[in-house]
């Protein structure tokens, strides 16, 4: 393909460790080397987004750089027999929008094996709704399920619902009957959450347990943790006996202060969710779920669609500050 | 049968808890549908916690600890069982909140029993005990989650312990590399009869570690937690899982989520006093019929009612290896 120029968000640190957000004309030879060039209509912005935007080394080490760890578009040239000119395709995780050049452009290139082909059922757009968040979110939810929390066992927890991972998260579990507890945000969104189809909405300081025991009264038969710190360990010891809790983010704090004394105790098994690295053939089960029993009827609810990269700015803000509901997608071209 | 039986009662005095071995007669023994003459119980570490009066595992006094039992039945007001069964107790708070193993009489709920397991004497049973079906409840959650010999070694901590003993013999048995973490390096010979390939030094997991560290382990049986776990939790490989049932190294777990969010490990918490009576059966079965009985026959020594106190101490102190059965006609 020729080596035309196209419009890209590119994150510079400035002399004074200030980092400026601009969007810019790149050309395609400024892309890494890669199996698949792929036309980028939608990208989404998730937390990791935001850091990586905002000149967080321990997300992005180098710059300048264009983040935008989802991508969903059209293969304009492929070296691989898997992918072929026009499909329709979609990447999340591995290192796009990290230290490779990410979704924020009409252009991304990548290794195939990084690469989805779009599941039936699913628009391009609807993808990128559910983007890394909602992926992450899926895969929460499969592995809870699989590790035997079932709807009669009672209800499941979801940490920091207010959140994209959280928002999808609590969706899927409603659709598919579990009764949901949700933890409201900083904002009070709490009528947000109920339609979402929460049975209960508890705020942030009732999951915040500061008392310092090992265990507290059992409330849910499960939790689905988006936000780590001391509200995972509060989770970790309210959870019932033989439940299951998933921990997939770290919003809160990387360290960890828990005790042993609920997973011994109470039978308790902490699964860490990680999308990322996600092997293949999980990735592919989770898409399809996504695009199939798990597909939300309401999509739009939790969606806030911006324009343009230009939009972007305003968003980035909010999310760092705890700030926004649901999903961010946004249109790159097309 | 005499009127009268021993057994070990704890009782507090003074704010201090003593025990000594009673003469008991039935009447002494608490309400129950089965009476059972005990033949054989075990020492697991709760059991050692009880009798030196620490870690308030004995709810009330007076006490007979002792968390498991094999024995005969001598009444049953119970259709499931009849005088001669030979049944088998571990768990359900017995030794902690209802009179336990160490007597050689024992009045008890009939659904707490089941039936000695096919292919094991009450000797055996006991020389497995609360610990051994702790250790088979461990390998089966590294199953469960995905754990196979391919995937890379197996790390058992504790492993001159009693979960740790019969750990490392059914992990070596399923065809694992495994890897024995211990505190006393003069078990070296004993870890290595067990089927452990490599030995290492408790001090070396004790280290701080940083968040991630390289990756050294598919799976683990951990019974020490505290700072060997969260070490572990670091050298924990992409996708690997820790069966995780032991606080002889303290309850706190700090550690971050690092190995969780960019490893997806997991870690499952094994527990065994109230583990569903299906899910119990199958475990013995398993035991019964995967563990070589000459490595069985390695893990345990006998002792007498009267000797229990003292075992207790040095079972405590670390100066144990394996399991210890007691023997109620000694």
């Amino acid at each position: 393909m020729d080596n035309i120029s196209f419009k890209a968000m590119v994150v510079t640190e400035g002399a004074d460790k200030q980092f400026i957000r601009e969007i810019q004309q790149k050309q395609i030879d400024d892309l890494p080397a890669g199996d698949v060039l792929i036309n980028v209509q939608y990208s989404s912005l998730n937390y990791k987004d935001a850091l990586s935007a905002s000149g967080n080394k321990g997300v992005t080490r180098k710059y300048p750089h264009t983040p935008g760890i989802d991508a969903a578009g059209v293969v304009a040239e492929s070296s691989s027999p898997e992918f072929k000119i026009g499909e329709q395709v979609l990447v999340t995780g591995y290192d796009l929008g990290m230290n490779t050049s990410g979704g924020y452009a009409e252009y991304v290139r990548v290794p195939a094996d990084w690469v989805v082909k779009l599941p039936e059922n699913l628009t391009l757009r609807e993808s990128m709704i559910y983007g890394t968040a909602g992926f992450t979110a899926a895969l929460s939810c499969f592995k809870l399920i699989n590790s035997g929390v079932t709807p009669d066992k009672g209800p499941v927890l979801v940490t920091g619902a207010t959140g994209g991972v959280g928002s999808i998260a609590l969706s899927i579990l409603v659709k598919s009957g579990y009764e949901v507890i949700a933890v409201n945000g900083i904002v009070d969104e709490a009528d947000y959450l109920v339609e979402l189809g929460a049975r209960e909405v508890i705020s942030i300081e009732e999951a915040d347990d500061k008392s310092g025991r090992p265990l507290l009264r059992p409330r849910w038969a499960g939790a689905i943790d988006t936000v780590a710190g001391n509200i995972l360990s509060t989770a970790i010891k309210t959870t019932k006996y033989g439940g299951s809790v998933t921990c997939c983010g770290n919003v809160g704090a990387a360290e960890l202060q828990s005790s042993i004394v609920p997973f011994i105790i109470n039978g308790i098994t902490l699964l860490g969710i990680d999308s990322v690295n996600c092997p293949v053939d999980m990735r592919m089960k989770v898409w399809n779920k996504i695009a199939s029993d798990w597909k939300l009827d309401r999509l739009e609810k939790i969606t806030t669609e911006l324009s343009s990269l230009e939009a972007l700015e305003e968003r980035i803000g909010l999310i760092l500050e705890g700030k926004s509901r649901g999903r961010a997608i946004v249109k790159v071209a097309g | 049968m005499s009127d009268h039986f021993k057994a070990l009662l704890l009782t507090r005095i003074n704010g201090g808890i003593e025990h000594q071995i009673h003469q008991l007669t039935i009447d002494d023994l608490p309400a129950g549908d089965v009476l059972v003459a005990v033949k054989y119980s075990s020492l697991n570490y709760k059991d050692c916690l009880a009798v030196t009066g620490q870690g308030k595992i004995v709810k009330h006094y007076p006490m007979i600890p002792g968390v498991d039992l094999t024995a005969e039945v001598i009444r049953s007001e119970s259709p499931d069982f009849q005088p001669g069964d030979k049944v088998l107790l571990t768990g359900w708070g017995v030794g902690e909140s209802y009179w336990g193993g160490f007597t050689q009489q024992a009045r008890l709920k009939s659904e707490w029993l089941i039936p000695l397991p096919e292919g094991l004497d009450g000797l055996r049973a006991m020389a497995i005990g609360s610990a051994g079906l702790t250790a088979m409840l461990c390998v089966m959650a590294l199953e469960d989650q995905g754990v196979t010999p391919g995937q890379g070694k197996v790390l058992v901590t504790g492993a001159s312990g009693g979960v740790g003993g019969v750990a490392v013999a059914l992990l070596a048995k399923s065809g694992f590399s495994v890897t024995a973490l211990t505190g006393n390096r003069d078990n070296d010979d004993y870890l290595y009869r067990l089927g452990a390939t490599e030995i290492i030094d408790r001090a070396e997991l004790e280290q701080p570690a940083r968040p991630l560290e390289s990756q050294r382990w598919a799976g683990a049986v951990d019974t020490v937690g505290g700072k060997v776990l969260a070490h572990l939790l670091a050298e924990m490989a992409y996708g690997g899982t820790i069966a995780a049932t032991g606080l002889t190294g303290g309850s706190e777990l700090r550690t971050t989520v690092m190995p969780f969010i960019l490893r997806a490990v997991k870690m499952v918490g094994v527990e065994v006093t109230t583990c569903p009576i299906p899910l119990r059966k199958t475990a013995w079965a398993r035991l019964a019929n995967e563990l070589p009985v000459d490595l069985l026959e390695q893990i345990y020594k006998v002792i007498s009612l009267e000797e229990v106190p003292q075992y207790a101490e040095s079972l405590l102190a670390g100066q144990i290896k394996g399991r210890v059965v007691v023997d109620l006609l000694l």
